[in-house]
């Protein structure tokens, strides 16, 4: 086999395959760009084909001629279906509609009505004119298109550029073989490589093979991919949806593509982003149609001129030049946002494709979104939180000056009062009569008094803001020495004691201390009058707190008015029956409270009266934590 | 010629330095004090300066030190004078209404010798300033360049 009949067997052999693949892809998916194209092989294979039919001596009872004929005729029909093509990536203007048809019919009639062959020179320059000037065009057409788009498309349209331009090669060398028939082998075995070339290349173009196409649009998607998962932290929505538009409108060969985000308030779609801000302004909103459908379904969906348009999208359309939708939920599991819309020229030969690859992008980009809605809710918190922090500390700085203030400015006066009197005193004393000695000494003992008020209320406000130093260390202990400490005071009343055994605990021992300092001496105080007086101390394990009690068998209270107990100065009884400003369990209280605990109290007039507070159980694992440890 | 005395009080508030002094009056140690207003008299005072430019030389025994003073607080003059080569052995006493943990710790940590809150009962507050006086002007054994008991 020489390298010709090589060259020519594969550029049969691949001509009939392409033809037959286009073919059964129209008579399965129907389409009049598929018809186009299988109309556009299945002529060049025509053409192809008659040579070894002619060789394989004809068809019987059929003149050569009329072969040779059909073959003409099919092949200046090759330029009128390449425009046809054209029209499936852009507008054709109608002029060279009206060329190509005239054209192409025109030399069908010279070369039925003319005497072949050969055909009389200005007959054959008219056809040759005819077929170089609409290649030409498409050439043009293809390398225009391949400019203004981007991705897949770019590439569909180079290859039909370069296909259309081997082609027309082709034919000029074939002319120039008919010229020098010296140099017909060589050239011959060239034209057959770049027939074969144009043939995969329209192939790869026009009808590009599922594969093909799969492995273009993975490279966008990886080139989406990258640039989406890099820059989500703190990148503005507009800019991701901005991306979204343009890796879109390059990954389908869309003429335009748009963002519409839905809009909550007003129940309709804005656009928020687009590639062709003219044509497609920010802001303009979609409230029907379907892509309102599309919204609504969840569902990617495509839609073609003119019918399917409504009065919402037909402008939009118009204004890009578009004569198809294609359109895809931006959204995840839990959350829809908006649709993501593709104008193309006209509906994409493999709208179930473009439409899982937009579906794609839209996803990643749903996802992005709710990741940088996520960050900027965590912002907006963090912004709160420092804020209620610095009013917090305000408010503390604030206390804390006041709280300076009275310390040293209140009772500054109140020394002097104090002093004065003294002075007074000392300097008329023996001149005063009983009364008047008596109101300086009730001058004098208030102020003592307000001076004692004061350090109780600085105490009290210091339990709020004073630093917790826990420790884990034994109740018994402390309670013990308490006791022992408030037990000289009361020497010579009889007291029967019942303490249970008290847990560790892990809290401030100093406040604790004063909180059991507070409570016993005041078990002590109402139960003088008892003989003997009766003070228990236990605890109970309740379920996430430990409960401690102290009771004791004195005066009691009424009920009424358990809710004053641990108001700031509030006493149930008269400072003349039992001593004391009533800052001792406002103390406790507010202690306990810093501790994470409770306090209340139950008790009877004359049967004595019980105080509770808990410490939290978490405090307890901690100190089992720390035994353990 | 300003003299110098065995006590420096530095006491912005009159009724204060009136009762101060007739509570050392009880122990004969009024006559050893000499009172300034201000913080800023107080340092002016120690590193004779300003007014008191040509005061005798020589440092108190003790410094009793007010801390809500005008212009530089007390505890300013007590950073000052810790600080201060030729003046931090000079005993200072914080002698105060308050008793603010704060103040507390950051006078101990500026260095002063002892602190003392004002109490509010008369006869408290002057038996607490006649010991004062009578410990550090008389049983203390002052830093050397101090002024001596006549």
């Amino acid at each position: 086999m020489t390298v010709n009949e090589f060259l020519t067997l594969a550029t049969r052999a691949t001509l009939l395959l392409i033809a037959t693949l286009t073919l059964w892809s129209y008579l399965r998916y129907r389409g009049r760009a598929r018809l186009d194209i299988a109309l556009l092989f299945g002529l060049l294979a025509f053409v192809i084909l008659i040579g070894p039919i002619r060789e394989a001596g004809g068809i019987p009872g059929l003149d050569d001629r009329w072969l040779t004929l059909a073959a003409q005729i099919a092949l200046v029909a090759h330029p009128y279906l390449l425009l046809r093509l054209v029209l499936d990536f852009r507008p054709v203007p109608a002029t060279i509609w009206w060329i190509a048809l005239i054209g192409m019919v025109g030399s069908w009639l010279l070369l039925l009505l003319l005497p072949p062959p050969p055909l009389p020179v200005p007959a054959t320059l008219a056809i040759v004119a005819y077929f170089v000037f609409i290649e030409g065009y498409a050439v043009v057409a293809f390398v225009q298109g391949a400019q203004v788009t981007a991705g897949v498309t770019r590439r569909r349209l180079l290859l039909a550029a370069g296909a259309s331009g081997l082609l027309a090669l082709a034919i000029l060398l074939a002319g120039v073989s008919a010229v020098f028939l010296t140099a017909g082998p060589v050239i011959s075995n060239i034209n057959q490589v770049i027939v074969l070339l144009a043939m995969l290349s329209y192939y790869a173009g026009f009808a590009t093979p599922q594969w093909l196409r799969r492995y273009w649009q993975l490279s966008e998607l990886r080139r989406f991919l990258q640039q989406t998962a890099g820059p989500w932290a703190g990148e503005p929505i507009k800019a991701t949806l901005e991306r979204l538009c343009r890796v879109a409108a390059a990954a389908v060969g869309g003429l335009a593509t748009a963002v519409g985000l839905w809009d909550e308030a007003e129940k309709v779609l804005l656009i928020r982003a687009s590639t062709m801000p003219a044509a497609l302004p920010v802001g303009t909103a979609i409230s029907q149609g379907p892509a309102r459908q599309a919204w609504e379904e969840g569902q990617a969906l495509a839609a073609s001129i003119p019918g399917d348009f409504s009065p919402d999208e037909a402008p939009l359309a118009a204004a890009v030049g578009a004569g198809a939708l294609l359109m895809v939920p931006i959204a995840t599991k839990e959350r829809s946002r908006g649709l993501l819309i593709a104008f193309t020229w006209r509906m994409p030969l493999f709208v179930a494709d473009d439409l899982s690859l937009l579906s794609l992008f839209a996803e990643q980009t749903a996802i992005a979104l709710g990741y940088a809605t996520l960050l900027s809710e965590q912002q907006t918190l963090i912004r709160q939180l420092h804020r209620r922090t610095a009013q917090l500390e305000a408010a503390y700085k604030e206390l804390e000056s006041f709280s300076y203030s009275v310390s040293h400015d209140l009772r500054a006066p109140l020394r002097h009062v104090a002093g004065y009197i003294e002075l007074l005193q000392n300097h008329t004393g023996a001149n005063l009569d009983d009364k008047s000695q008596r109101y300086l000494k009730v001058i004098q003992e208030a102020a003592n008094r307000m001076g004692g008020l004061i350090d109780d209320l600085l105490a009290f406000s210091r339990f709020g803001r004073v630093e917790l130093h826990k420790t884990h260390f034994p109740l018994d202990q402390l309670v013990a020495e308490v006791i022992h400490d408030l037990a000289a005071d009361s020497a010579g009343h009889d007291i029967t004691w019942q303490i249970e055994p008290l847990p560790a605990v892990k809290a401030d021992r100093s406040l604790m201390r004063l909180v059991f300092v507070n409570l016993i001496a005041n078990a002590l105080k109402f139960t003088r009058s008892r003989s003997p007086a009766k003070i228990e101390i236990g605890c109970n394990l309740a379920e996430d707190e430990v409960i401690f009690f102290v009771r004791d068998n004195g005066v009691g209270f009424d009920m009424k008015y358990v809710g004053q107990l641990f108001g700031v100065f509030q006493r149930l009884h008269s400072a003349k029956e039992f001593e004391g400003t009533g800052i001792g369990l406002a103390n406790v209280q507010r202690i306990i409270h810093r501790h994470g605990g409770r306090t209340w109290a139950e008790g009877a007039v004359d049967k004595g009266a019980t105080f509770y507070f808990t410490l939290p159980q978490a405090t307890q694992s901690e100190v089992q934590g720390e035994v353990e440890q | 010629m300003i003299e110098i005395k065995r006590i420096l009080l530095v006491e912005d508030d009159p009724r204060d330095v009136e009762l101060t002094l007739t509570a050392l009056e009880a122990k004969n140690l009024a006559n050893e004090v000499l009172v300034v207003h201000d913080g800023e008299e107080a340092l002016d005072f120690l590193h004779r300066r300003g007014k008191f430019r040509m005061r005798l030389p020589g440092h108190p025994a003790v410094i009793m030190l007010d801390l809500k003073l005008p212009k530089v607080d007390g505890l300013s003059v007590l950073r000052q004078l810790k600080t201060s080569e030729e003046l931090k052995m000079i005993p200072i006493v914080v002698l105060t209404s308050s008793h603010e943990e704060r103040d507390v710790v950051e006078s101990y940590k500026l260095g002063v010798n002892a602190y003392v809150v004002k109490p509010i009962d008369f006869h408290d507050f002057v038996n607490a300033v006649k010991e004062l006086g009578l410990f550090w002007a008389v049983i203390n054994e002052p830093p050397p360049g101090s002024i001596r008991r006549a």
